[in-house]
C-alpha cells in the first residue's frame, strides 16, 4: 500500500525515536490493561483485548526499532526548500492549533480568516492583500455552503456575544 | 409471490412520481454529503428522521436509501481529487485514485468509480430480487466465533496490502486495534484510555481518524515543499482522457465483477457493510493482480473493485434489515428506528405483509443508480477542474473543510483538536515510512473483533472451544493459519535465495 506523493523519509535517528515512542505507548497500554484486569468472574475482562493488541504493538515496534538501528544512514537533504520545511510545517501546525482553539471564542468566520491569513502569509509568503482576499473568500464560501445551504451549526463566537450583547 | 409479480410490485411502487422525486433528492443529497468530510449519511439521515415520521414509510426508506448509496459515490470524489475520504468506505480509493489523479487520470478514476458503482448497483438490485429473501438466512449462520475468525482473516490479509515491511503493517494493525479500545468497554462500560477527557468517552470517531491521517497529513506533506511550489497535477487535455479508455475497461471488468460479488455477501453480514467490503476488495485485487507493485501508484483496479464493492454492500445491507430486522450498520440502525416509529417491525413476515415496501425499496435502487450515473458522469469534467486550483489555494480549502467536517460531528472544538492530533501523527508516521491505511482498517474492525471475541469466550465458558467446533469459524481460522505459514516460509526462503 505504498503511496504516491509520499513524504521524504526521515533520517534513521528520527525513525529510532518514532519506534521508541510507539514501544513506549505499547508499554503504557500494557500497564493500563493489566490494571483494568484481564479476567473477571470466569469471563474476559476489560483489559484482555487491549492487552493482546498492546503486546502485539510492542513486539512489532521493537522489530521496527531493531531495523531502524541497523539501517544504513542516508545522506540528509540539504536543499533550501527542505531547510525551510520545519518552519513551514511549524506555521501550518500553529495555524491549525490556533484555529481549533479560537473556533468557539472567535466564531467560524473570524477564526478562519485569521488562521488562513497566518498560514498563507507566514508559510507561503503571500502578500497581506492576497492572503486576506483568499481567506475571506474561503470563509464566506464555506459559510454559505455549510450554514446557509446545508444547515450545519457553526460557532458564532461567544467572545463577540459577550462583548456586544 | 413469484419473481415477475415481485418485480411488478417493486417498480409500480418505485416509479410513482412522488417516489422518483424522493429517490432523486436522496441520491443528490447523498452525493453532496459524501463529498463533504465529516457530514456523513448517518448524521444526515438522523437529521431527516423527524420529517420521515410524517411521510409514507416506503417513500421515507427510498429517500434514506438514496442518501446512503449516493454518499458511497460522493465519498470517492474528494478521495480521488484531494486525498480526503468523504466516507470511511472511500479510504482505499485514496490510494490508487489519488495516484491516478496526480498522473492526470482523475477523469478515468472518477469515471470508473461511477460506472463501477452503477454496474454493481444494478447487478445487486437484480440479485436482491432473485435471491434476496432467501439470502437473509446467510447472516444468521454467522455467530461471534465466525465474526472473530472473519475479522482476523481480514486483518491478516490487510497486511498483504503493504508493499513495504509486513512487520510495519502489523504494527499499524495492532495500533489501530488499540485505538479502537479507547472509550467505554463494550460489555462492562468501564472507561478505557480516556484520560478523563469527555470527548473520548464514546470512543474515537472514524471520520476524525480518516480526515487527520489522510487529509491533514497530506496538507503537511504539501507544506513541506511549500504549497505554492507544489508540483502541478497533470491535467486531462481531451474528452477521451476524461473517461476510462478501452484498456481501463479491460483492466476493470473483473475487479468490478469480483467487487460486486464480495460487496453483496459482506453487505449481508451485520457489521460488514461498505467499509469492510471496499478494503476486502482492494486486498483481493492486489492478491490476484499479475503486477501487484502497480497498486498504490495508480492501478485502476484499485479504484474499480473497492468502489463496486462499497456500492454493492450499501444495497445488500438492506436485506438483513428488512427481512430479519437486523441493522448491518449505523445507517441501517437509524432506518430501523424510522420503521419502528411508523409501527413497522421488520422481520421474516415483512416481505409477505408489506411487499411494496421490500420490493419497492429494491426497485428504487435501480432507479437511484441510474440517476447517480446521469448526475455524476457529466460532472466529471467539472470535478476535474478542481485540480487546476493551485496548491496554495487548495491548502486553506482543505484546512477549512476538514475543520468544519470535524466540528459538525458533535459541534465541539475538541473534535477538531483530536483530528489535528491525528494529522500530525499521520505526518510523522509517513516520515518514518509507516502506512496509516492498515491502521484505519484495524480501527474500523476493532470493535467488531473485540465484542465478538469476548462473546465467543463467554459462550465457550472461558475456553476457545467455539473456534474449532463451529465449521465456518474453523475453516476461516484454517485459512488464516495457511496465510501465516505462507508468510513464514516466504520470510525464511527469501534470505536463502538472496544468498544464492
Amino acid at each position: 500500500m505504498s503511496e504516491e506523493g509520499a513524504a521524504a523519509p526521515a533520517a534513521p535517528r528520527w525513525q529510532v525515536l518514532g519506534f521508541v515512542l510507539l514501544t513506549a505507548m505499547g508499554g503504557y497500554a500494557v500497564a493500563v490493561s493489566l490494571r483494568l484486569g484481564l479476567w473477571r468472574q470466569g469471563s474476559p475482562g476489560e483489559g484482555l483485548f487491549p492487552f493482546i493488541t498492546a503486546v502485539t504493538m510492542m513486539t512489532f515496534s521493537l522489530i521496527g526499532l531493531v531495523g531502524a538501528l541497523r539501517a544504513v544512514p542516508r545522506p540528509e537533504a540539504t536543499g533550501a526548500e527542505l531547510r525551510d520545511a520545519p518552519l513551514r510545517i511549524g506555521v501550518y501546525v500553529a495555524g491549525l492549533v490556533f484555529y481549533a482553539a479560537a473556533l468557539d471564542a472567535l466564531g467560524f468566520i473570524v477564526s478562519t480568516i485569521v488562521a488562513v491569513v497566518f498560514i498563507l502569509r507566514c508559510a507561503e509568503r503571500y502578500s497581506w492583500l492576497t492572503a486576506f482576499a483568499l481567506a475571506a473568500g474561503t470563509a464566506a464560501g464555506c459559510q454559505v455552503l455549510f450554514v446557509s445551504w446545508l444547515g450545519a451549526i457553526l460557532p458564532t463566537g461567544f467572545l463577540w456575544d459577550a462583548l456586544f450583547y | 409471490m413469484d419473481l415477475l409479480h415481485s418485480i411488478a410490485v417493486g417498480f409500480a411502487t418505485a416509479l410513482t412520481i412522488k417516489n422518483v422525486i424522493y429517490c432523486f433528492v436522496g441520491t443528490f443529497v447523498g452525493t453532496v454529503i459524501g463529498v463533504l468530510p465529516g457530514l456523513g449519511p448517518v448524521a444526515t439521515i438522523s437529521l431527516l428522521l423527524p420529517f420521515s415520521f410524517t411521510m409514507d414509510v416506503t417513500s421515507a426508506v427510498i429517500l434514506m436509501a438514496g442518501i446512503f448509496y449516493g454518499a458511497q459515490y460522493g465519498g470517492s470524489i474528494t478521495a480521488i481529487l484531494v486525498r480526503i475520504p468523504g466516507e470511511a468506505s472511500s479510504v482505499v480509493t485514496c490510494l490508487d485514485g489519488y495516484a491516478m489523479a496526480r498522473k492526470g487520470r482523475a477523469g478515468a478514476a472518477l469515471g470508473i468509480a461511477a460506472f463501477g458503482s452503477f454496474i454493481a448497483g444494478v447487478a445487486v438490485t437484480i440479485a436482491l430480487f432473485l435471491v434476496g429473501p432467501a439470502m437473509s438466512g446467510f447472516a444468521l449462520a454467522f455467530g461471534p466465533a465466525e465474526y472473530t475468525a472473519l475479522v482476523l482473516l481480514g486483518l491478516l490479509l490487510v497486511t498483504q496490502l503493504s508493499s513495504g515491511s509486513q512487520s510495519k503493517a502489523l504494527l499499524m494493525v495492532s495500533f489501530g486495534l488499540l485505538l479502537s479500545t479507547v472509550g467505554r468497554d463494550p460489555i462492562y462500560g468501564t472507561e478505557r484510555f480516556t484520560f478523563g477527557i469527555f470527548s473520548l468517552f464514546d470512543g474515537l470517531n472514524m471520520a476524525l481518524l480518516a480526515m487527520g491521517l489522510f487529509g491533514v497529513s497530506e496538507l503537511l506533506i504539501m507544506a513541506e515543499g511549500g504549497a505554492a511550489n507544489a508540483e502541478p497535477i497533470a491535467q486531462p487535455r481531451t474528452l477521451r482522457e476524461l473517461l476510462p479508455n478501452a484498456d481501463d475497461w479491460r483492466r476493470s471488468a473483473l475487479p468490478i465483477l469480483r467487487g460486486t460479488v464480495l460487496g453483496f455477501f459482506l453487505g449481508l453480514l451485520p457489521g460488514g457493510g461498505a467499509t469492510l467490503s471496499s478494503f476486502s476488495s482492494y486486498v483481493l485485487e492486489r492478491r490476484v493482480a499479475k503486477e501487484p507493485m502497480r497498486f498504490g501508484h495508480g492501478a485502476i483496479e484499485g479504484v474499480a473493485g473497492p468502489e463496486s464493492a462499497n456500492n454493492a454492500a450499501a444495497q445488500s445491507s438492506f436485506v438483513p434489515l428488512l427481512s430479519l430486522g437486523i441493522p448491518a450498520n449505523a445507517v441501517m440502525a437509524v432506518i430501523l428506528g424510522a420503521l419502528l416509529v411508523q409501527g413497522i417491525t421488520p422481520g421474516p413476515t415483512l416481505i409477505a405483509s408489506r411487499p411494496e415496501l421490500f420490493f419497492g425499496v429494491i426497485a428504487s435502487m435501480l432507479v437511484g443508480n441510474l440517476m447517480l450515473i446521469v448526475l455524476n458522469v457529466p460532472l466529471i469534467s467539472i470535478f476535474v477542474q478542481l485540480l487546476r486550483v493551485p496548491g496554495s489555494i487548495l491548502a486553506p480549502l482543505i484546512i477549512v473543510f476538514c475543520v468544519v467536517g470535524a466540528y459538525t460531528l458533535s459541534n465541539s472544538a475538541a473534535e477538531v483538536i483530536i483530528m489535528i492530533g491525528f494529522g500530525i501523527a499521520g505526518y510523522l508516521m509517513r516520515k518514518i515510512e509507516l502506512d496509516p491505511a492498515p491502521l484505519v482498517l484495524a480501527f474500523v474492525l476493532g470493535n467488531i473483533l473485540e465484542t465478538n471475541f469476548r462473546q465467543s469466550l463467554l459462550v465457550g465458558k472461558g475456553t476457545l472451544s467455539l473456534f474449532y467446533t463451529r465449521p465456518i469459524a474453523a475453516s476461516l481460522l484454517a485459512c488464516s493459519a495457511v496465510l501465516i505459514a505462507m508468510q513464514v516460509i516466504k520470510a525464511f526462503s527469501a534470505p536463502r535465495r538472496k544468498g544464492g
